[in-house]
């Protein structure tokens, strides 16, 4: 795949085309996609640098995080009335966050597209009508089922408990083909065996004619007369990603899909989209929690893939459970102690398990501009997803103990781990969700398509209230939280905007 | 000051942030984080993980590194406070530094448990790396099918050998 690198040009670059892709990940990539296969003459520009596999595939989870994560990973949700602070990890690089998610694919539950069509009042988000822009996402992506002897001792030992307690687990879906099973995916594969944007989508957009642009950061849209007439921005610097030479795109239409905490920005940078005020609102992040658990024998949670079984059985409770792992350091960093008893945990990660639970938030968060180029987000944790955390805490203890577990470590700062379910109540009746260790890798919603500018920032083909030629595609559109991973809803959502962007620009 | 704290090897192309003396809170932290009671940290891994730490921290958002700043002054002036001792955290002995990062770790006021752990997290993220501290952790390298990984986390590259 041939990429410009922004980094190496000089000077003030001005480039024509027909569609401007604003992004590259699970959006900005299925929709680039999609145009160029329709014959578009589709440019995509993204901010962050191209790594092909060759490089990324070598080197160290920290060094990946450095050069292929939004500030390094350090983007967080500052934790509002007492909520959580929520760690948001977001990719800036050539294929986004597709580079470093875990894989993990699920179509939107049936009730959230009866939800949509409720809401939207068109049925062309309902389940059967966007089936085959499902079977279309996957058959790209080589969306399989995680074999069971890919579970590592970790995943199989939480199982057996929750197989205990009646709520057995079952296989995941992954877009994988030939994975090894070392637990690394959320930093790029080292196999290439994770079938991200990077390997499929772009690669066939740039065999169709798309040109792909790194290290091409975006300032603002220019708006003449109800349109979008050019897209302005800087190029980046490498290594130390600093502002360089100017470049404008000209193009007949743009397409923003620079991700849920950044496409409001650069909206609200442009002056685009305020009268609704509802832009950088409605986030949901899907907040995300690890539990720890020692036992006995060895289970060497990094053998095996990364993310391998879930439980929906505690849906109806917001509360979805799926198998995790991390790298080595990320896990000696949860670990309680200081000094001897810190390096005694350490070297019993062997003995440790992992597993997590998310939650089907409620829109409680918020991004706003700042005077920087990042926003600051907020997030205040809704009554019912606090009792449901609670729940989740209780549930996933219950299921490590019932596994054979010695203790359990949870997810709170300063918290000593416990060792039977007895002590867990103390913990919960003191809980201060400040002290929660939150993660969150699905943010959505913050430019919600909607029936009308005053509760919405586009319609539901992804066009943006009051400009012809301005969409939106990316999780920033999605209308309400989806409770499971949203690489697969996404790229379908892209895909379905894509078609309708298709036939509007012909029309 | 711990005799190894001033000891900094800049190796190339690292980007930095912290300056001097803020670096040597953030080895004199790690130092204490790392220290098992029986073998001393190797120092030249130390400060290779010190700079290593820096030019991450220089890869993470304004808030985060006003956030690092922020902890690592008050991790300096809370020997005092948290253990009686008027000294700075980089004048204590080891002991006395993970006695200090222990109560920070457990402090009741949320604001300073968070900002030790900050600290606690950067300074895993980065010594874990090292080949030598992660096999300590029992990690094998081997994936679940067995096969080698490109990226052989448990490979010495030139000049990390200590």
């Amino acid at each position: 795949m041939h990429v410009v690198h922004g980094s190496r040009l000089r000077g003030p670059q001005t480039v024509r085309a027909e569609v401007c892709v604003i992004g590259s990940g699970s959006g900005g990539a299925v929709i680039a996609r999609e145009l160029a296969e329709e014959g578009f003459d589709v440019i995509v520009l993204e901010e962050g640098p191209y790594h092909p596999l060759e490089e990324y595939s070598r080197w160290r989870p920290m060094e990946t995080f450095r050069r292929m994560a939004r500030a390094g990973g350090s983007t967080i949700a500052v934790g509002a009335k007492g909520s959580p602070t929520v760690n948001v990890l977001a990719g800036s690089c050539v294929g986004g966050g597709s580079v470093l998610t875990g894989g993990v694919c699920f179509r939107v539950p049936d009730a959230v597209h009866d939800e949509w069509v409720e809401l939207l009042g068109t049925d062309s988000l309902s389940t059967r009508a966007m089936q085959p822009l499902y079977h279309r996402v996957e058959e790209m992506v080589h969306v399989e089922e995680v074999p069971v002897d890919m579970r590592p001792a970790s995943t199989v030992r939480f199982a057996e408990g929750a197989e205990k307690l009646g709520w057995p687990l079952k296989p995941l879906r992954r877009n994988t083909k030939g994975c090894c099973g070392c637990s690394r995916c959320n930093f790029g594969c080292p196999h290439g065996a994770k079938m991200s944007v990077d390997l499929t989508y772009l690669p066939r957009a740039c065999e169709r004619g798309a040109r792909v642009y790194a290290d091409h950061r975006v300032d603002r849209l220019r708006v003449e007369g109800g349109r979008i007439t050019a897209v302005e921005g800087r190029l980046v610097t490498d290594p130390d990603r600093r502002s360089g030479d100017r470049f404008v795109v000209h193009a007949d239409h743009v397409i923003v899909a620079a991700g849920t905490m950044h496409t409001p920005v650069l909206l609200g940078r442009s002056r685009i989209g305020r009268r609704s005020r509802q832009m950088g609102r409605n986030l949901t992040l899907h907040p995300a929690f690890r539990a720890m658990a020692t036992f006995d024998e060895p289970v060497d949670v990094w053998k095996g893939a990364l993310q391998s079984a879930y439980s929906d059985a505690f849906e109806h409770e917001k509360l979805m459970f799926v198998s995790a792992s991390a790298p080595m350091n990320m896990l000696a960093a949860g670990l309680p102690g200081v000094g001897p008893e810190w390096m005694d945990r350490t070297r019993a990660i062997p003995h440790l398990a992992t597993f997590g639970f998310m939650l089907h938030d409620d829109p409680s968060g918020r991004v706003r501009r700042t005077l920087g180029r990042e926003p600051f987000v907020s997030y205040a944790m809704s009554e019912s997803d606090r009792t449901a955390t609670r729940r989740g805490l209780e549930l996933i203890s219950e299921a490590f103990f019932a596994g054979g577990a010695r203790e359990v470590l949870l997810p709170i700062f300063g918290a000593s781990p416990i060792r039977s379910m007895d002590e867990l109540g103390p913990v919960l009746d003191d809980l201060d969700f400040r002290r929660i260790e939150c993660f969150s890798f699905h943010p959505l919603g913050t430019c919600r398509m909607g029936t009308d500018a005053s509760h919405s920032v586009c319609d539901h083909t992804g066009r943006v209230w009051g400009l012809d030629n301005l969409w939106l595609a990316d999780g920033s559109v999605v209308p309400t939280s989806v409770g499971v991973n949203t690489q697969i809803p996404i790229m379908t959502m892209a895909t379905r905007i894509a078609f309708a962007f298709a036939e509007a620009a012909r029309a | 000051m711990p005799a190894d704290a001033t000891a900094l090897v800049a190796p190339p192309k690292r980007t930095r942030l912290l300056s001097d003396g803020r670096l040597r809170i953030l080895r004199a932290a790690i130092e204490a984080f790392v220290h098992d009671g029986e073998s001393t940290p190797p120092p030249a891994r130390l400060d290779r993980v010190t700079l290593d730490a820096d030019d991450y921290l220089a890869s993470t958002t304004g808030t985060s590194r006003i956030a690092v700043w922020f902890a690592l002054t008050v991790l300096q002036l809370s020997p005092l406070l948290a253990i009686g001792r008027p000294r700075l955290f980089t004048g204590c002995t080891i002991q006395d530094r993970q006695r200090c990062l222990e109560r920070l770790e457990r402090s009741r006021f949320v604001a300073i448990a968070l900002l030790a752990a900050a600290i606690k997290a950067v300074s895993a993220f980065i010594w874990f790396e090292h080949p030598r501290s992660l096999a300590s952790t029992g990690y094998d390298g081997l994936c679940r099918t067995g096969g080698e990984r490109p990226d052989a986390p448990l490979a010495e590259r030139p000049g990390e050998d200590a």
